[in-house]
């Protein structure tokens, strides 16, 4: 296993995530495919850290920051999704156009 | 450390608010025994003074930052008012509103309050006690709102977190000058450097300054004093522990802490005891004309902080704290006395009221013992903290704050006993509320005793000389002439001031009233002056409040015409004529201009992909 074999991974995974992000009607499949992305470049930095730079632990300490971070966003999209469930009962995606003008 | 874990109940005790009020009784409880316990280790010399306990936190470059708590005498004695106060207005709060719909957030609130507090009296450094300064500033927010579908009551707790604010900006500037000039923010280290010399003058008392700056929006000083009365929009409990016993005082507490500095420049101290002695005076004034009993105790707290401003910045350390301490017993009691009071009638206008004593006897003796202590009539408590006051601004040579602190005396006494002869003497004035009246449960009464005792007997107690060196003792290392006694008629005229307003406010406000209205109506400027509080508010009103109003139409304007119409309806009708999407309506139903976040992602994202490779070229 090379560098490379774990970056395709992670790209993948992100691709993945990416689509998700679009494509998916509900919204939680939506916040769920966000994680998929945070997750895809968290082993992006390990992969990293791992391969160039044995010796240090920044890229695992970058890592747990991220986590941190998702973890603080999951819970304020979750927050907006039970908002938006409490108000209109539904969790389509193609349904909330209140951007529209 | 036992006084570390004092300092965790009650910031636990926030945490679990759905049990109710027990735990954070208990949570206070904890705390109180605790410190009572380490007084008593101190007395049989089990443990001495100072004591510390320092944990690295964190560190940033050059500085380690430490989270560590002191014990000295000082904070000792904060520590022990502080949580004994809380542990009994908590006692009374459950007399006093048991059906409120959010008695969990008020007891979270009182015991993070108490936490805030704790963690300021014990801080071994400046960045601490700032961060418990600020707690409490939130907890004052918090609980002055606390019925927040009344419209007062939300805008009382923001003016009074905006006031402390713009105080809190200059002890903010003050942490920041501490670090550059100081290189710490440990107290002890402080007071080293400072021993070691080498720090220019005008410096120490630019900090004294601004740290000052904080004290006057804390402690409610003249300019920031305006939050306060209206403070009392907040439920009474609240408005004894905090903005009585607690709170405010945690200003006076950083003046106390910050003696090396205050000391150390003449320039600083003279500010200090005339912004003090002035806003005593100014606020005492105030009192005399105030119809809401709550409103009256508010003047009469800022006016009693401004003499133990006074009293700290005459060198007279011994003298501000002991005031603090008797302060909080006594003003806590007069706060409680008047929730009882306002339980009981239901209003807080004194001129509703009258002849009180006759349904509630308990309540009418208690305030009696607290409006003596309040006007310093001996052997009560507040006769020995304010008579050393006096004595400090004798020794420091200052007659004309002498005579402005006479003049503070004289008026306390005559606003309290105005207030006690409407409420409890003469005729009632309104017989269905006098018949209503009752006294009140035995959750309200027993506290209100308990306080009443400590107004009338701590004075003495803190006089003796084991308590007075063990709390008082000057952290300068000259001695002050703490223990030099002055000629007696300081004494004297001090408790002749005091009686003679007793008197004179009894005489006046009993019997029939017909006197006080031909006075009022023969002063009528004076009196119109004082119960609208000098303009102070209408005029922040003109100065502050109406241009940054007018400043925010402005912007909300520039932004709506100007900016959106360029450039939002500019792009819009710039891309629909790009795109060939006709009318406006015909492009809304096409993808891109629906409202759906995921098409604009998707045209977000495509946009991203397309960059990317752009730039593999």
């Amino acid at each position: 296993m090379t560098l490379a074999h774990v970056l395709i991974l992670s790209a993948l995974l992100f691709a993945i995530g990416v689509y998700g992000v679009l494509a998916r009607r509900s919204l939680i499949a939506i916040l769920m495919s966000v994680e998929l992305m945070f997750n895809a470049a968290n082993l992006n930095f390990v992969a990293f850290n791992h391969f160039l730079h044995p010796d240090n632990l920044w890229g695992h300490g970058i890592v747990l920051l991220v986590i941190t971070v998702a973890a603080a966003e999951a819970v304020v999209g979750l927050a907006l999704v039970i908002a938006i469930y409490r108000n209109t009962q539904n969790l389509n995606a193609e349904d909330l156009h209140l951007l529209h003008d | 450390m036992p006084f570390v874990a004092a300092f965790l109940i009650p910031l636990l005790g926030r945490w679990l608010p759905q049990r109710g009020a027990w735990i954070s009784l208990a949570a206070t409880l904890g705390a109180l025994l605790m410190a009572i316990d380490l007084m008593l280790r101190l007395g049989d010399n089990s443990l001495h003074l100072p004591q510390t306990l320092s944990l690295a936190w964190f560190s940033v470059g050059i500085y380690d930052f430490t989270w560590g708590f002191q014990l000295d005498g000082l904070s000792l004695l904060m520590t022990l008012i502080v949580s004994g106060i809380s542990l009994l207005v908590q006692i009374y709060s459950l007399g006093y509103m048991p059906d409120s719909p959010r008695l969990k957030h008020y007891f979270a609130s009182l015991s993070l309050f108490t936490s805030g507090m704790l963690l300021v009296v014990l801080a071994d450094n400046y960045f601490q006690l700032f961060i418990g300064w600020e707690l409490m500033g939130l907890c004052s927010y918090l609980l002055i709102g606390y019925d927040w579908d009344r419209e007062a009551a939300g805008k009382a707790a923001v003016k009074a977190f905006l006031t402390t604010r713009i105080g809190d900006l200059g002890f903010y500037a003050a942490l920041l000058a501490i670090f550059l000039m100081l290189g710490t923010y440990n107290f002890g280290q402080i007071q080293d450097h400072l021993h070691d010399g080498g720090i220019a003058p005008w410096s120490i008392t630019l900090l004294a300054l601004l740290i000052f700056a904080g004290v006057v929006g804390k402690s409610a000083q003249f300019p920031l004093h305006v939050w306060l009365p209206d403070a009392m929009e907040g439920p009474t409990p609240v408005s004894a522990l905090i903005h009585s016993a607690t709170m405010v005082a945690a200003g006076v507490y950083l003046t106390a802490r910050s003696y090396v500095l205050f000391a150390a420049s003449p320039m600083a101290l003279h500010v200090v005891a005339w912004v003090g002695g002035g806003t005593a005076l100014f606020a005492a004034l105030l009192g005399t004309v105030a119809r809401d009993v709550k409103r009256m105790l508010a003047y009469s707290t800022i006016s009693q902080l401004g003499l133990m401003l006074l009293g700290l910045g005459v060198m007279g350390y011994s003298s501000g704290v002991m005031h603090m301490a008797t302060h909080a017993a006594f003003k806590a009691l007069l706060f409680l006395t008047a929730g009882s009071i306002i339980h009981a009638v239901h209003t807080n206008d004194a001129w509703k009221m009258g002849s009180l004593s006759k349904q509630m006897v308990i309540t009418a003796s208690v305030f009696f013992v607290g409006a003596c202590a309040l006007a310093a009539i001996p052997p009560f408590a507040g006769f020995f903290s304010k008579d050393k006051i006096i004595e400090s601004i004798y020794f420091a040579h200052q007659p004309g704050l002498l005579v402005l602190a006479y003049c503070v005396s004289g008026l306390t006494a005559f606003y309290v006993f105005r207030m006690l002869a409407l409420i409890f003497l003469g005729e009632p004035r309104e017989r269905d509320r006098f018949a209503h009246a009752h006294e009140s449960p035995w959750s309200m009464t027993i506290p209100m005793i308990i306080l009443a005792c400590f107004a009338a007997g701590f004075g003495w107690i803190l006089n003796q000389p084991e308590t007075f060196a063990l709390f008082f003792s000057s952290p300068l290392p000259g001695a002050t002439p703490e223990t030099a006694h002055a000629p007696l008629w300081v004494m004297g005229t001090g408790i002749g001031v005091a009686v003679s307003g007793m008197a004179f406010g009894l005489y006046l406000y009993t019997g029939s009233l017909v006197g006080v209205q031909r006075l009022a109506a023969a002063f009528r400027p004076i009196h119109h002056l004082l119960a609208r509080q000098f303009f102070i508010d209408e005029l922040y009103e003109i100065i502050f409040l109406r241009p940054v109003r007018l400043l925010a139409v402005a912007a909300d304007w520039w932004d709506r015409q100007i900016i959106d119409r360029i450039f939002v309806d500019g792009f819009k009708t710039l891309a629909d004529q790009l795109l060939s999407r006709g009318t406006p309506a015909e492009a809304a139903a096409s993808s891109e201009r629906s409202g759906r976040v995921q098409s604009y992602l998707m045209i977000v994202t495509m946009a991203a992909i397309l960059l990317m490779l752009w730039n593999t070229r």
